[in-house]
């Protein structure tokens, strides 16, 4: 078998296959790259983000969107679908279809292990180019923990909340979100100390100690 | 094959191990993870900084290691040996032996596709409840690409830097580093598979 030349496609491409699809793809670039399904956990965190900004705002002119609103970053020719977006205020479109947001003012990203590199890494760095972003909120699910990347300037301020008890203020919405908000009815491993995905993909950890004592760790004749 | 119970080693272990190694091991909660090699890109960058801070450094009480100074994050049981590591002032070590630091000033990660999850998400978690660490530097090896959290407060405030003009400014070590030093010498096409 021959190596295959890599495929390029344009976003019109994109797009047109993207909306006769069965299932949802994102773009980068030229690239297409289908999308996994996701987890009952990471689902049920952004059903209950979702449930909770869209509660709060419904009196306004305001939108929010689960899973299924493709985002345009036009500086950075990327196409993706964020777990959550919302803003308040006029909405813009790529075209009369409506189906591509151009200027969302939230982006929420709910973290899975495969993920996790390319929401922090470089899909951030091309959310960064949104002028319209404020706040890129990104949610674990294996765990309490939600990190807020609110705009600054050229920067972000970044904080990260670890309890049930604290709420993160959204300004730019004129609203907040309490982590027992995000978190309800969302139960963790029992033992997360046995949860892989913690180290470095590539590290291997070593095999257990030895009952008598530390158990050999270097040479292939052990 | 049966499947193998998750090991747990103690902290008190983890060190007895590590010192008697002949190679680089993190620690984190219990586990144990064995330090791949680097690229050369990624030590040409720790040598550029390394080189730069050092220089910088003349006659002022910092220290600045590259690669082999192990740092000790106690209250989240992580040891892990930074890729750039600096200290300004006092240096606190956990024993004698003066081989695991306590409170470094600031953290540099040249960051790897198979780890930029763990250095952008558990690692600078737990790095993030170092009292003494003002700075945490994330440097891309695939591009020119700067990311630099500082500390404020209860938060960290990041800024992005992408191009070879510019400099990052380090307040707490009154130093700056322009990354065109960063990046000297780094080749940013792709190498011929094989001669």
């Amino acid at each position: 078998m021959s190596a295959q030349p890599q495929p390029y496609y344009t976003p019109e491409e994109y797009l047109a296959l993207e909306r006769a699809a069965e299932y949802k793809s994102e773009y980068l670039d030229g690239e297409i790259f289908a999308m996994v399904g996701t987890s009952t956990q990471h689902n049920v965190i952004a059903l209950n983000i979702a449930r909770r900004l869209g509660n709060e705002l419904e009196d306004r002119p305001c939108h929010v969107y689960i899973g299924d609103v493709r985002v345009r970053v036009a500086a950075s020719r990327l196409y993706t679908y964020p777990d959550v977006v919302a803003l308040c205020g006029p909405q813009e479109f790529a075209d009369d279809q409506k189906d591509t947001l151009l200027n969302p003012s939230l982006i929420v990203e709910v973290l899975s292990p495969s993920t996790e590199g390319y929401d922090r890494g470089e899909k951030f760095a091309h959310y960064w180019r949104l002028p319209s972003l404020t706040d890129y909120v990104l949610v674990a699910q294996d765990r309490v923990r939600v990190e807020h990347f609110q705009r600054q300037g050229d920067g972000w301020f970044v904080t990260a909340f670890t309890s049930l008890d604290e709420t993160l203020l959204l300004p730019s919405l004129g609203t907040d979100l309490p982590l027992a908000a995000v978190y309800k009815n969302v139960d963790f491993p029992l033992s997360p100390r046995r949860s892989r995905g913690g180290g470095p993909f590539n590290a291997r950890p070593l095999p257990a100690p030895t009952p008598a004592g530390f158990g050999p760790r270097r040479g292939p004749d052990g | 094959m049966s499947a193998q119970p998750q090991p747990y080693y103690t902290l008190e272990e983890y060190l007895a191990l590590e010192r008697a190694a002949e190679y680089k091991s993190e620690y984190l909660d219990g586990e144990i993870f064995a330090m791949s090699g680097a690229s050369e890109r990624h030590n040409d960058i720790v040598t550029n900084i390394v080189w730069q801070i050092r220089s910088a450094f003349r006659g002022r009480p910092c220290r600045v290691w590259g690669n082999d100074m192990r740092v000790r994050v106690t209250t989240a049981g992580l040891y892990t040996y930074p890729d750039v590591v600096v200290v300004c002032g006092a240096r606190e070590f956990a024993d004698d032996q003066r081989d695991t630091l306590l409170n470094p000033t600031v953290i540099f990660e040249i960051l790897s596709p198979s780890t930029e999850g763990y250095d952008r998400g558990k690692k600078f978690a737990h790095y993030a409840r170092l009292p003494s660490l003002t700075d945490y530097v994330l440097v891309a090896q695939e591009e020119v690409r700067v990311e630099h959290f500082q500390r404020q407060g209860d938060s960290w405030l990041l800024t992005a830097f992408t191009s070879l003009d510019e400099t990052l400014g380090l307040a707490s070590l009154a130093s700056d580093l322009p990354l065109n030093l960063i990046y000297e010498n780094v080749e940013f096409s792709p190498a011929s598979p094989s001669q």
